[in-house]
């Protein structure tokens, strides 16, 4: 079977449904697990951080946290573009889906990281360019949420809310670059780098076990979320007929 | 045991930042399980109810 | 041919509907110089603040006038039934939406250019810099027009829409005004101030672009 024919095989919600029903319990062990590894790495193994001491170890909550921001984003702009190019029903529940997901990890992020700052800065915010379009991020999720409920009867919630998420994803390089770009207080990047990581191992390692156990809660929750969905729209279905 | 919970004079930052992390994925999760839950339970009572025959004297 | 008369008709009877209608310009303008009063009241026996405030009043200022001024580019149009006609007209939905937006931009935006200018000076900016800030604030509100549009186009047909466009523009406008209040705040450094050269960039890509995609909501909307 030829790559677009598999995309077509499981962009069928029954497949994707049966599909999900396999995987979903097999991401939500290892959440569970990477958690359970990665809470006691991050407050109890790892060691205090030579300048910052113990409150270094909010990194191994905020990190993930702003990762997720930007990841669960880039999904919404895949299921975006599927939405319109293609018009799949699947493409928009995993949209709608997902959006609340990546608002919730977003403001993690900038709870954990004002939590951070105080101690690290001395201030609980400022306005430099990587809180801020952090900030404008958070709200394009509450814009993504908002056009779905407000436009629900309509059908065209999902197509609308795709729109918006391709105009919000300008943002997106702009958080990813504002360390760069603008001389900020935030930290520059110390893992993706084009000259790999440098950040020492023992504080590498449990910020990735972390990474991936936010990575898996987010599929668990995902994944749980479109299929839900799909039933709303079958019992939706069979209310109108009724 | 009391170092551990005082974080090296940080508790007041550290602390709320892993409890609010881990109470809001572990929210999200919950309510995605709810609706989950309750989407399943109002799908069937509607699959029964339309498996039945109309229900006239 | 056809098409550039088409646009110009579009711009000419936008831009006299700001003027006219309902207040006309004169409603915005008066509104941002009315933020401005409340603030130097606000301020009390701290005016000597405002010079510092100032430029973020006026581009919140600014802001909320061309948010306020936003419905009027789509909602009667759409329930008149004129949307669909200019639909069918030899203009592209995207040089209509572009006709709209420099209309209700030269509508409202050189008199809240004026107004933003005068507000200034109400809160102590130094009288050489108005020109620049004046400069600033047109180009600031064509910037806002063109991304309000996005968010008019998307919310366009709902009832009670206005907290659903409020909620949108806000990331929208965001950037416009942290670099117009950045520019205006430097504005003795003319066009090398910071954020100067973001804000006309951003205009000119708002302007570029946001038709566009105003044009696929609104598209949307129609169907």
């Amino acid at each position: 079977m030829n790559d677009t024919a598999i995309l077509h095989r499981y962009a069928n919600p029954k497949a994707f449904s049966d599909l999900a029903a396999s995987i979903t319990p097999i991401a939500g062990i290892i959440a569970l697990a990477l958690f359970a590894i990665g809470l006691p790495w991050s407050l109890i193994i790892a060691p205090a951080d030579y300048q910052q001491g113990d409150s270094a170890r909010i990194m191994f909550v905020h990190v993930p946290a702003a990762w997720m921001s930007m990841f669960v984003y880039s999904c919404l702009a895949g299921c975006a573009i599927a939405t319109l190019v293609w018009r799949h029903l699947l493409a928009e529940a995993a949209l709608r889906a997902a959006a609340p997901l990546g608002a919730a990890f977003t403001a993690v992020a900038l709870i954990t990281g004002s939590l951070w700052g105080k101690p690290m800065w001395g201030a609980f915010w400022v306005w430099d360019a990587r809180l801020t379009s952090v900030l404008v991020l958070f709200f394009i999720y509450l814009g993504i949420m908002a056009i779905f409920s407000a436009l629900e009867e309509s059908g065209k919630a999902g197509r609308a809310a795709a729109i918006l998420t391709l105009v919000g994803a300008v943002n997106i390089p702009i958080v990813k670059f504002s360390v760069d770009w603008w001389s900020t207080l935030h930290q520059g990047s110390s893992v993706f780098r084009a000259d790999g990581p440098k950040m020492a191992p023992e504080f590498l390692y449990p910020l990735l076990i972390m990474a991936l156990a936010y990575m898996a809660v987010f599929f668990w929750m995902w994944l749980i979320r479109i299929r839900t969905e799909i039933l709303v729209r079958r019992a939706a279905s069979l209310e109108a007929a009724r | 045991m009391n170092d551990f919970f005082a974080m090296g004079g940080y508790a007041a930052y550290v602390w709320p930042s892993y409890i609010i992390a881990v109470a809001t994925i572990a929210g999200m999760a919950i309510q995605t399980v709810t609706a989950w839950r309750r989407a399943q339970e109002r799908l069937q009572a509607l699959e029964k109810d339309a498996a039945q025959p109309t229900s006239q004297p | 041919m056809n098409q550039t008369h088409a646009f110009m008709a579009v711009v000419e009877r936008e831009a006299r509907l700001a003027w006219a209608g309902g207040g006309g310009a004169a409603l915005p303008a008066g509104f941002f110089i009315g933020i401005a009063t409340l603030v130097a009241f606000g301020l009390g026996a701290a005016l000597d603040l405002a010079p510092k405030v100032a430029p973020a009043i006026l581009w919140a200022g600014l802001s909320l006038s061309v948010l306020l001024s936003l419905d009027r580019l789509f909602e009667a149009d759409l329930e008149s039934g004129a949307i669909e006609i200019f639909h069918l007209s030899p203009l592209p939905m995207d040089l209509m939406i572009t006709a709209k937006i420099t209309g209700l931009s030269l509508g409202i935006g050189l008199p809240l250019a004026m107004a933003g200018a005068a507000a200034g000076l109400l809160l102590g900016t130094p009288a050489e810099t108005l020109s620049w800030i004046a400069i600033e604030l047109l180009l600031g509100a064509i910037a806002l027009t063109s991304l309000g549009a996005i968010a008019a186009a998307l919310a366009a047909g709902l009832r009670r829409s206005g907290l659903l466009v409020a909620l949108l523009t806000l990331p929208l406008f965001a950037p416009v005004t942290i670099f117009g209040a950045a520019a205006s705040g430097a504005a003795h450094l003319g066009f090398a101030a910071p954020g100067a050269s973001l804000l006309l960039a951003i205009t000119i890509l708002a302007a570029i672009f946001a038709p566009k995609a105003a044009g696929a909501a609104l598209r949307l909307a129609l169907e």
